[in-house]
């Protein structure tokens, strides 16, 4: 059902990328620049958990397993399991197969993707692009891991050459490997087909390899739109996260991760104290988050969800015409609502528009609260300091040569 | 003891940060560990069977008849013994099942779905309201959208 409703994108979007302007900045490590439209990060603000609001005054845990009830009485686990089940559907896992919780975030969910890797591979090699979410390299020093970083194409999307080299060279240890579902910095999608066909190329087979997906803002996204490589338990691969509190929204940080229930048996253990069976990265765990997560999904359906994300990409690809008509070199990946540009100059701006920068690109995440009317604003003012920028540079220029800029225009060669 | 703590606790120069414990514990006249026996229910409880039951928490404190007497209340209020018997089960089993696991379904939305929301939340608010009776905390952060809550009228 999914996949008939999945979003049909709009014609696809050219790579704006000059050579010189993005080979340069990819060798800025770690990161580049993270700059998000509007109120920080990658968060839909869009959300209005008002009738919940009753259930501020408890202290809801969710500690030990969410399949087993402690002894401790106010939790959420029905909400958890049901949101569980829902994005098993979305994953397509049966109930019977899988496992998983609602985490704290995120990196929560590579830790515990990674960890479950580890524990059914022991002696694994961690694959991941040079691009991955730190937490996932975090995880490989954590669990003392030998970890690979493989180089990545000029779009953020891993480098396939590269990783069957790699590959090759360690065809004696099996593979652990994380498949990035949206890049941090360029929202880049890594071909999780490429990598299965890689892996069968290279002589690896599900006894030895292990995949996770670390889906963070575009797992959710993904299963939405038609074109892009689908993330399925049909799939040979382990494990799956995402964040809750990027594209769904929540008040709190939040994040799902699933795996296979044949695999997380290697890192259970009962503990009597908690009465119920310790699977998870954190003992106690919010169980306010799943009921939030609940509420969204169950007031929007896959539906709503799948609106959201036709109104992100539409939106996306809107704002990189607009920095294109700008003058302003712009790149957006096919699968993605990020549109990467030049770093802006002026403080100012940046601080207003809450950037987080490095190096000399930014990017924009379109979530489904950025309006087009704050869209146009910002790409109004981001023209509006560049020039102001450029009149200053110019300026300090022409101060610097020592005549107010009539030696410059004389010689030529300001 | 105040008096013997006066006496310099060497920290080795290459580790600033860490006091060597074994140091201080020789200076004291005994190791923290040994010092923590007694204090510790659940180091008292080591000796006790695993599996806890009704007695084992209130044999685990120490002498205070107001704890233990909580501590009868939780373990009648949780039915503590219940709940290890389906821990002991699915260890048998191996694997966790989901035939324990009660779920709020998720389905798409249509013209009932705002009513069943909140009709699942007050009854789950009511839910969590009787478990509460039971807790030794309370607290109430009061109405987070408007009203100043009792924290900020304390101040």
């Amino acid at each position: 059902m999914i996949d008939d409703e999945r979003v049909v994108c709009r014609p696809r979007a050219a790579l704006v990328a000059p050579r010189t302007f993005f080979t340069h900045a990819r060798f800025f490590a770690p990161p580049l620049l993270v700059i998000i439209l509007a109120q920080g990060y990658p968060y839909n603000l869009d959300f209005d958990y008002g009738p919940l609001e009753c259930l501020q005054k408890f202290m809801i845990n969710n500690l030990g397993d969410p399949f087993i009830e402690s002894n401790y009485g106010v939790h959420s686990r029905e909400f958890e399991i049901g949101v569980l089940n829902w994005f098993a559907k979305l994953w397509e896992i049966e109930r019977e197969e899988f496992w998983g919780y609602v985490t704290n975030c995120g990196t929560e969910g590579n830790l515990h993707g990674i960890l479950v890797g580890r524990e059914t591979l022991p002696d694994g090699i961690l694959y991941s692009s040079v691009e991955t979410h730190y937490s996932v390299f975090k995880a490989a020093r954590m669990y003392r891991m030998d970890a690979v970083e493989i180089d990545t194409l000029e779009s953020g999307e891993m480098d396939y050459a590269h990783f069957r080299a790699k590959l090759m060279e360690n065809q004696d240890r099996p593979a652990i490997v994380n498949v990035n579902i949206g890049t941090t910095v360029r929202g880049a999608v890594d071909d999780l087909d490429k990598v299965l066909a890689i892996l069968d190329e290279c002589g690896f087979d599900e006894s030895n390899f292990y995949i996770h997906c670390d889906g963070a803002l575009f797992g959710m996204m993904i299963p939405f739109v038609k074109k892009a490589p689908k993330v399925s338990f049909k799939k040979p691969i382990g494990s799956v996260s995402v964040s809750g509190h990027k594209f769904v929204g929540a008040p709190v940080p939040c994040g799902v991760v699933m795996t296979r229930l044949r695999l997380i048996k290697s890192v259970s253990s009962d503990v009597e104290y908690l009465n119920s069976r310790d699977a998870t990265i954190m003992g106690s765990r919010n169980g306010h988050a799943p009921i939030y997560l609940w509420y969204t999904l169950t007031m929007k359906g896959y539906s709503g969800i799948q609106k959201d994300v036709e109104l992100c990409l539409n939106n996306a690809h809107r704002l990189m015409e607009m920095l294109e008509k700008a003058g302003i070199q712009t790149m957006l990946n096919e699968l993605s609502s990020t549109v990467v540009f030049e770093r802006p100059e002026e403080e100012a701006f940046v601080r207003k528009w809450q950037l987080a920068c490095e190096s000399d690109i930014a990017h924009v995440v379109v979530m489904p609260n950025i309006s087009v009317e704050k869209l146009e604003t910002f790409v109004k003012e981001l023209i509006e300091s560049r020039e102001r920028a450029s009149k200053k540079k110019r300026e300090a220029t022409m101060l610097a040569n020592g005549n107010g800029g009539h030696a410059a225009n004389g010689d030529g060669t300001a | 003891m105040i008096e013997q703590a006066s006496t310099p606790i060497s920290v080795p120069a290459a580790s600033p940060s860490r006091v060597d414990l074994s140091s201080t514990a020789q200076l004291l006249g005994s190791s923290p560990r040994d010092r923590l026996v007694g204090a510790s229910p659940r180091r008292a409880a080591s000796s006790l069977p695993r599996s806890p039951s009704k007695s084992t928490f209130s044999q685990a404190l120490p002498i205070c008849s107001a704890i233990e007497e909580a501590a009868n209340e939780l373990d009648d209020g949780l039915k503590m013994n219940d709940g290890i018997a389906i821990g002991d089960e699915l260890s048998k089993v191996g694997l966790i099942t989901h035939n324990l696991a009660k779920a709020l379904e998720i389905t798409e939305p249509d013209a009932g779905t705002k009513e069943r929301v909140t009709t699942i939340i007050n009854a789950y608010k009511d839910k969590l309201t009787s478990r509460t009776s039971t807790h030794m905390v309370g607290f109430d952060w009061g109405n987070q959208r408007g009203e100043r809550s009792s924290c900020a009228s304390a101040r």
